[in-house]
């Protein structure tokens, strides 16, 4: 099972959180279950950061994590998981979560794979953007990745 | 033919708009839309090499949400995406 969403509290009232990716990877197929959440962080360069704006191709980068996903499930040769992926877009204050991935499958070693694999993967060739915002009210989008054909 | 070009991340800034719709030949490719928004650049923002260099770096994706080459022909296609190098996480 998987579910995957790009979270824009300007469209939708939810914000990026555990509880929902909890209850969704709930498995009596599992015995482990890994959450990944990436949070921003205070400092990036040595620059003192105070949020990230997140802009997104929603339609596109949902597609790309299932094909990861499915990608995934056949590079583990996984069966019976399940694997939840939220992304914020808009604006994340610091030290509240950007993504959540969460994982359940039957051992501990392939959930911490594929967990591995799908942020590894997002982070390479989903259409998201950031624009990083620091004490000194400048703001900057970070440099990025080149999506390759 | 009117072409929607939708924008993400940094190009939003650089063009003031999440969209732009620009007339092109019938039979343009990816090239031509790209070579259009580099014009745009040293038009309006002095030729600034970072933001010609981040057109030159971007992806395009068309409307059946896949990336295409320079070659592709816009033949159905009424909108193309622009992708600048991602990074979110």
């Amino acid at each position: 099972m998987f579910h995957a969403a790009i979270i824009d509290p300007k469209k939708t009232k939810k914000t990026i959180n555990l509880i929902r990716a909890e209850k969704f990877i709930k498995n009596l197929d599992a015995g482990a279950s890994i959450f990944f959440v990436g949070n921003i962080r205070k400092n990036n360069n040595n620059k003192n950061v105070t949020g990230v704006a997140y802009d997104a191709f929603d339609r596109l980068a949902i597609k790309t994590f299932k094909k990861i996903y499915i990608e995934g499930i056949k590079k583990f040769k996984l069966k019976k998981i399940k694997v939840f992926i939220e992304h914020a877009k808009g604006y994340v204050p610091l030290g509240k979560p950007s993504i959540v991935i969460a994982v359940s499958c039957k051992h501990r070693s392939e959930a911490y794979q594929l967990s591995r694999y799908l942020i590894e993967q997002i982070k390479i060739r989903a259409p998201i953007w950031k624009k990083e915002y620091y004490k000194n009210q400048k703001s900057e989008w970070l440099k990025g990745i080149s999506i390759k054909i | 033919m009117k072409i929607k070009i939708k924008l993400f991340g940094n190009c939003k800034d650089i063009f003031r708009s999440p969209v732009l719709e620009i007339n092109f030949a019938k039979g343009a490719k990816v090239k031509n839309i790209r070579n259009k928004l580099i014009e745009i650049i040293e038009e309006k923002h002095s030729s600034n090499k970072a933001y010609k260099d981040l057109i030159k770096k971007s992806a395009f994706c068309s409307e059946r949400d896949e990336i295409v080459n320079d070659t592709y022909m816009l033949n159905k296609d009424k909108t193309i995406s622009v992708i600048p190098p991602i990074g979110g996480g």
